[in-house]
């Protein structure tokens, strides 16, 4: 397998001060700057800026890409708007959970999928099917992701107008350069040319000054996940990879929320047959991280099972995923011999972004001592 | 608007329109031809002669579908049943199975005193498994014991090659089944090959006819005396109507187009056309799911041809009232079906020949199954059916040298594009095969038995599921 270097990552392996790599999607990318936990914590108070190119981009076009996207995914992406967005699943033909992403509407016949794992084949046969292109744009723009409340202000001070709303993107011209600005994650994303990164890149870092802006690598954006709420596949749970296998289910992952069940779309009849919803919902672990699949239990009844698990350094302990039977167990559970707590999720949210002359709309309210920033949870 | 449509006039589609009318429904048949009869059907010119372009013996008919159906009584016999096999390789001596034991064994003793000895056990053993089978087959039930399970799991991953290579020593008595080891376009090397064994034995022992079985005035009257019993029980058969597109409203099914415009609206919908014709050629794009229209974008590279001979004399090597294999042997065969996977003309493909008596002028007619050819030939179609021709009767020819002399006319119809057949789709319950993803559309015809074949039991099936939802549904 050949790995890529991203657009951003000159300035990356300038700031990687430990030498710390992974590999996601066949990209080289900063595991963390200094430390992910103090990344993760910045992101809470101020703002830091993740190299997100690696993220799995599909252009999805034609005359028939309407009914492609009615059919593909659990929502209706065919009735969006130009410019906006929803999350969904896309599944096999049993029901199985195959994907899980953004789906934007980019222009009248023309939609993106953005997703943290690749379905190269499947996504490519179901468009033949249709007599659709797709066209793999990974590698066509650089991204990065500014989050923390602060990151509103960073692009404010930048010069980019950060008018944005959530689940939408807009087309900004920027001294000279064209940039796409979206919200489709926790806070904002800017998506450049490649010949374009380092420059974005320089000149955020420029205007960052005022908001404490630091780069963060990928563990601290896992845990920034984790900590709100946002489940990946591949990373929280396998996602199925056969046409025709049962499991996982969005049933059984808690993502009942991603299925418009009166929607018609691919594998419906086997979420329909499949059995009672489970919870999603977040354990607070006392103690070590569980590992994945630890069964959950209440009174020696089972009453649950975990997904991923991650430190959090906003909460000071262990947090984890999980799918719960019983929505709301009362007494004290088990993560197998560990204690642990339910809780509804986010874990904890990621304050909204604020522009520079926001006062505290969005759950963010500005705090007494001008240029500190306090938050609230969404 | 009737309650249901049946595509396709074949015996399958036949049967199902005779059970769904005797159960009350209003149900129309759509024949794209312009007469019924499907695969069964008079319709490849041989000489003064029309054959049917399909099979030439019955392999197994379900005997309820006679019995329920009053077969018998609206003229159904049979001129030839329980046809013995008999397998020509090289110029050793032919090799005569028939049911009778002590005649197979005697036969066999020559050959290997082991097979002589062994082959009335395998033969009950594979009976066994067989008759055990038929809760997976076409009965609901499933398999009940571990062992059963055991067995079809180890069938499952064993090579009809390996099979019959492990249980004989015979090179002309593990030849004489290289014609049903090539059954659907599958490989005797290929995994789970072996079922197509098993299979071959469910219908010998199932089918009241026997193992082979020629009806009277040929597979036609099959046809007929089905089309005889669907109209008297109050069916409507369309000639001439092909359907070019089935109407779906939130995956169900609401009727079909026929080609000169028509639309017909139905509650229920029963195809006894091939799983790739009906859920890929027939429903709007996506609607059977992304997987399954993968799988249906490959069809089967390989199949059967039919080669028909009009003879002025009966060459004596076919003299016997039998089906004859001619195959050299096991691993030619599995050599042939990978040159016809890669759209190569075998050089010594598997035959199995039936000689038929027309009571005119030439009298006889020498019906031969091609296994394996290709389906997309790399040569030019005109080449490709001469080396086809030529190949073939060099064959014929190394058995009954007096063959080509003898030849009046001949007709020849190729491989056509069918269903892959898959390991999953022989062991799944006769449900999974009937049922599509689109609810009140059914798979009636071969498509839904678990190995191609002419036995109207899924049509029986279907009939009864589709009959069952459409009462519910009305309820």
């Amino acid at each position: 397998m050949s790995l890529f270097a991203t657009p951003f990552h000159a300035r990356a392996a300038a700031a990687n001060r430990h030498n710390a790599w992974q590999t996601r999607g066949g990209f080289t990318l900063a595991s963390c700057y200094t430390s992910s936990e103090e990344e993760a914590i910045a992101a809470r108070f101020g703002v830091v800026m993740a190299d997100i190119s690696w993220h799995w981009r599909i252009e999805i076009a034609g005359i028939h890409a309407r009914d492609l996207v009615a059919r593909l995914f659990t929502r209706n992406a065919a009735s969006l708007a130009v410019g906006t967005a929803l999350e969904a699943l896309w599944l096999n033909d049993s029901g199985a959970v195959r994907g899980a992403g953004t789906v934007v509407r980019s222009g009248e016949d023309s939609f993106l999928l953005v997703s943290s794992l690749a379905d190269v084949d499947w996504i490519a046969g179901a468009a033949r099917v249709y007599g659709v292109e797709v066209r793999d744009a990974t590698a066509s723009e650089g991204g990065l992701a500014l989050i923390g409340p602060a990151a509103g202000r960073l692009l404010a001070a930048a010069g980019i107008d950060a008018a944005a709303e959530p689940m939408s993107f807009a087309k900004a011209a920027w001294r000279g350069l064209d940039l796409t600005l979206s919200r489709f994650g926790l806070g904002y994303e800017l998506w450049c040319e490649p010949d374009a990164a380092l420059i974005v890149w320089d000149r955020l870092a420029a205007a960052g000054g005022g908001c404490a802006l630091c780069p963060a690598g990928q563990e601290a954006l896992d845990i920034l996940e984790v900590e709100s709420g946002v489940m990946r596949a591949g990373r929280d749970y396998t996602p199925a990879r056969d046409g025709f296998c049962g499991r996982p289910s969005p049933q059984a992952l808690g993502l009942s929320g991603l299925v418009d069940r009166s929607h018609v779309f691919n594998g419906r009849a086997g979420v329909l047959a499949a059995g009672a919803d489970a919870s999603l919902a977040g354990v607070l672990i006392d103690g070590e991280t569980p590992l994945a699949d630890t069964v959950l239990t209440l009174e020696g009844r089972q009453v649950g099972r975990t997904l991923s698990s991650r430190y959090s350094p906003a909460l000071k302990g262990a947090v984890a995923f999980a799918v719960l039977t019983d929505p709301r167990p009362a007494g004290a559970m088990m993560a197998g011999a560990t204690p642990c707590r339910p809780v509804a999720l986010p874990f904890l949210a990621i304050p909204a972004p604020m522009d520079a002359t926001e006062t505290g709309s969005q759950g963010v309210q500005r705090s007494r001592t001008a240029g500190d920033w306090s938050w609230m949870p969404r | 608007m009737s309650d249901a449509l049946v595509i396709g006039a074949g015996p399958s589609g036949l049967a199902a329109a005779a059970y769904l009318a005797r159960a009350g429904v209003r149900v129309v048949v759509l024949e794209a031809e312009d007469q019924p009869g499907g695969s069964c059907a008079n319709r490849l010119a041989v000489g003064d002669f029309v054959v049917p372009a399909g099979p030439h013996a019955l392999g197994a008919l379900d005997p309820r579908v006679i019995k329920e159906l009053k077969l018998t009584r609206l003229g159904l016999g049979f001129v030839q049943r329980d046809l013995p096999l008999i397998g020509l390789r090289g110029d050793g001596k032919p090799l005569a199975l028939g049911r009778d034991m002590h005649e197979a064994r005697h036969a066999l003793a020559p050959l290997s005193q082991r097979d002589a000895e062994r082959y009335g056990e395998v033969r009950r053993d594979a009976f066994d498994f067989a008759r055990v089978m038929r809760g997976l087959w076409w009965e609901e039930g499933g398999l009940k014991r571990d062992e059963d399970r055991a067995t079809l799991h180890r069938l499952a991953l064993t090579p009809a090659l390996t099979l019959l290579e492990s249980t004989f020593e015979s090179e002309a008595l593990k030849a004489a089944h290289a014609f049903d080891c090539l059954a659907a376009g599958l490989s005797p090397s290929a995994t789970g090959s072996a079922l197509a064994l098993s299979w071959a034995a469910a219908q010998e022992m199932c089918g009241l006819q026997g193992a082979l079985a020629v009806p009277r005035g040929g597979l036609a009257s099959l046809a007929d005396v089905l089309a005889k019993a669907a109209e008297k029980a109050g069916a409507e058969i369309r000639t001439g109507s092909r359907v070019t597109q089935l109407l779906v409203e939130d995956d169900v099914v609401t009727g079909a187009v026929v080609a000169k415009g028509d639309v017909l609206m139905a509650d229920t919908v029963l195809s006894s056309l091939s799983r790739r014709t009906t859920l890929a050629g027939f429903l709007p794009p996506g609607t059977v799911g992304f997987a399954a229209a993968r799988e249906l974008e490959r069809p089967q590279p390989v199949g059967e041809g039919k080669l028909v001979l009009a003879l002025n004399a009966q060459p004596s090597t076919f003299s016997r009232p039998a089906r004859y294999v001619i195959a050299d042997g096991l691993e030619s065969a599995a050599v042939a079906h990978a040159e016809a996977r890669a759209g190569r003309m075998p050089a010594e493909p598997v035959l199995e020949a039936m000689m038929l008596e027309t009571g005119a002028e030439p009298p006889f007619l020498l019906s031969v199954l091609i296994r394996p050819l290709p389906v997309a030939p790399v040569d030019p179609p005109m080449a490709f059916a001469t080396r086809l021709i030529q190949t073939v009767l060099r064959a014929l020819e190394r058995q009954a040298p007096e063959l080509t002399a003898n030849i009046a006319a001949f007709g020849l119809r190729q491989p056509r594009v069918c269903d892959t057949l898959t390991v999953p789709h022989m062991i799944a319950d006769w449900r999974a095969r009937i049922v599509t993803p689109v609810r009140g559309l059914y798979l009636c015809g071969e498509a839904a038995e678990p190995v191609p074949t002419v036995s109207c039991r899924a049509a029986r099936i279907a009939a009864g599921i589709a009959a069952a939802g459409l009462k519910r549904g009305r309820a």
